[in-house]
Parts: structure tokens; C-alpha cells; sequence
């Protein structure tokens, strides 16, 4: 590793450039310091170099120490107490826009339910309410510095509790669902664009929270994060939504111009024929 | 306790104003070598103890070959100190009588 690798890496977390750039600098100054320090002891210049960089230690523990906590973010797993709070309305709004969509209800209420339950160690140090919450973390989340391990405060207790108890509160239910309609033998009747998204959307939301737990066991919360996390969250609360609207269009393109279409290529293949 | 380390770069700023480098050096020193304050914890403090408001840092000629970033401590910063300092002496001084006890088993309840 160069001392500009080391840098970039030590900085990685900075959002401000000119603050990451300040850092670099002032890091800079100091492996400088530690070089002349190891020379003025004797030491053969380049050996004197790689020493102060190896003293400067793991790049990766300076960059945790400027990672901020965001309400998405290993860090700080309560963030779904925000999700918890936002329920009522999710679900008066779900319930509204579609009556028939309670399994999905289930799945934001069991999503927040996972948080709640299973925040680890991550939770006993960081909470102290949720207004102080409230408060510090900031909504928003960066991609960019979600970057290594934070496994200073802990996290990967918490993170792999999470991440299993999320996948068998989050699947169970729908599971159940999805049998009830298999035994209602609405599948092999009704092949219409309703029962394809469920399928599709299952098929998503299993992956996405399979991703999610093993990613989260395997050490690594924030690529869990990046990948399934924000993801199944998301298609969840819009899932109701985006399940209606494309059963909307199918039935509409049924009804209208698909329907006409595929009307008139038989037709025409009879009159062939 | 974890202000440890901020009490320790407080502590090293009212004494004299400085740069990272030395902050580091002069608590191993004053330590005798028994705290050394790695560059994850020292760098990301200072800034985060200047963005409190606790400490300033300004871009300074030292005589050195490049310029370094020496840190002061403002009047906030002091006030801190005074408080960490309270604290901790409450703290040693507990753990201090806890260790002190004798190593006889304990009363009979």
C-alpha cells in the first residue's frame, strides 16, 4: 500500500471533499512526521516509510471514525423504530389504496417488528431515545460511505440477529398467504397479472431478504445495506402500490388493445389456415 | 470510560497548543508509554472535538519542512476539560477504593 492508497482509503467515509482533502493533508503531515522522526534515528529512508505507514495502522479504522451514523445504516439499527412510527399511516394508506393487500401490511408490520426485537449490541450502545434519535441521525444515507466494517461498536452481533429474525418474520407470514391461495386453486385458475406479481414480488422480496440475513452473518452490514436492506424495505411499503398499478394496466391492456390484437392474430391465422 | 481519550487531548492542549503528531507523542510520553492513542482514534476526536466547538484548528508554519495543523483550546474546551477532569478523579477514585479492598472473602449475608 502507498501512502496515497492509505489516504484515499483513511478518508473514504468523508462526504465533503474539502474536509477529506483537510484530513488527507493532516495525515499526510503526520506519516511525514513519523518518517523524519525514523530517519533522524538512523533508519534507511524507504525502510523509514513503510514503517511509519505500517505504524499509522489499519486505513479502515481511521475511516470508521468518521462515518457518521445514518438512520439506514448498521450503526444504528433503531432506525426502525422511524419505520415503526410511520406504520399507522402505511397502513391506513395501504388499507385505502387495497383492501385485499393485508399480508402486505404484515410485512411492514413484521419488518419493524424484526427491528424492534433483534437490534443487538448496536442498540444497548448507541440509544439513548428516540428523541435523542431524533435528533442526531440523519434520515439520509450516502452509498459512498457505506464503506467498511464498522465492527468496532459491535455491529455484527446485532446485524446477523437482525438479518435472521428479519427473514423468518418477513417470510413466514407470506409464505402462509402464499399457501392459502395455492390451496384456493386461484393460481391455476386465474393466470392474470394480479397473481404474477405476487409471484414475481415474492420471488424478489425472498431473495432480497436471504441476501440481507446471509450478507449480515457473513460480516459485512454495510453491503447488506447497500444491497437488500433499503431494497426490501422500499418494495415493501411500494409494493401495494406498484401491484395495483400494474394490474391496472393488464387488465386495461386485456381489455383494450392487447386483447384486440391478439384477437385479430387468431383470426388471421384461422382465415390462413 | 469512553471520554477518555478526549480528556487526554484536552488535557495536552491546555498545556500547550499543538499538532496531532505531538498530541500523540506527548501522552505516550507523559504515559510512560503505558497510553499511546492510535491515529483511528486521534484524528477523527480532533476533528469531531473542533466541530463541537471545543478545540480550533488552524494551518500553521512550525519551522518544520511542511505546515501542520495546530490545534488550541477554546474557552468551551476548557470548561470541558474542568468537567472530564471531575469526572474522572470521581471515577479513579472509585475504582481506586474498589482495588483496594482487601481480598478476604465477602461478609456472610
Amino acid at each position: 500500500m502507498t501512502p496515497y492508497d492509505f489516504l484515499e482509503a483513511a478518508t473514504a467515509s468523508i462526504a465533503s471533499n474539502s474536509k477529506a482533502s483537510e484530513v488527507r493533508r493532516e495525515l499526510y503531515a503526520h506519516f511525514l512526521m513519523k518518517v523524519e522522526e525514523l530517519v533522524a534515528e538512523g533508519m534507511d529512508s524507504q525502510q523509514a516509510e513503510a514503517r511509519a505507514l505500517e505504524s499509522l495502522g489499519d486505513p479502515r479504522e481511521i475511516a470508521d471514525g468518521y462515518r457518521p451514523a445514518f438512520a439506514v445504516n448498521p450503526q444504528s439499527h433503531p432506525s426502525r423504530w422511524y419505520l415503526l412510527a410511520a406504520l399507522p399511516l402505511i397502513m391506513a394508506a395501504v388499507a385505502t389504496v387495497n383492501r385485499s393487500s393485508y399480508a402486505i401490511v404484515w410485512g411492514v408490520l413484521s419488518t419493524a417488528l424484526a427491528g424492534m426485537l433483534a437490534p443487538g449490541k448496536a442498540w444497548q450502545q448507541r440509544a439513548t431515545g428516540l428523541f435523542h434519535l431524533l435528533r442526531e441521525v440523519p434520515l439520509l444515507w450516502v452509498f459512498g460511505l457505506l464503506g467498511g466494517t464498522a465492527a468496532a461498536i459491535g455491529t455484527a452481533t446485532g446485524a446477523g440477529e437482525n438479518g435472521v429474525v428479519f427473514l423468518l418474520e418477513f417470510l413466514l407470514p407470506w409464505l402462509g398467504f402464499l399457501f392459502y391461495r395455492w390451496r384456493e386453486r386461484e393460481f391455476a385458475q386465474k393466470r392474470n397479472a394480479f397473481h404474477l406479481t405476487w409471484v414475481v414480488s415474492t420471488a424478489f422480496l425472498v431473495a432480497g431478504g436471504m441476501v440481507y440475513a446471509l450478507v449480515h452473518l457473513n460480516v459485512n452490514p454495510a453491503m447488506a445495506y447497500v444491497s437488500a436492506g433499503p431494497v426490501t424495505t422500499i418494495g415493501v411499503l411500494f409494493l401495494p402500490v406498484s401491484m395495483l398499478a400494474l394490474s391496472y394496466v393488464w387488465n386495461w391492456a386485456q381489455s383494450t388493445g392487447l386483447r384486440r390484437f391478439s384477437l385479430a392474430v387468431r383470426r388471421q391465422s384461422k382465415v390462413d389456415s | 470510560m469512553k471520554s477518555i481519550p478526549t480528556l487526554l487531548i484536552l488535557k495536552s492542549l491546555e498545556r500547550q497548543s499543538t499538532h496531532g503528531y505531538r498530541i500523540a507523542a506527548w501522552i505516550n510520553q507523559a504515559s510512560e508509554g503505558a497510553i499511546e492513542l492510535k491515529e483511528g482514534t486521534l484524528y477523527p476526536l480532533l476533528h469531531n472535538l473542533e466541530d463541537k466547538g471545543l478545540i480550533v484548528g488552524e494551518w500553521q508554519d512550525d519551522g518544520g519542512p511542511r505546515p501542520v495543523r495546530i490545534y488550541h483550546l477554546t474557552d468551551r474546551g476548557r470548561r470541558q476539560l474542568q468537567t472530564e477532569r471531575g469526572t474522572w478523579q470521581r471515577y479513579s477514585q472509585g475504582v481506586n477504593l474498589v482495588m483496594g479492598q482487601g481480598g478476604a472473602a465477602h461478609d456472610p449475608v
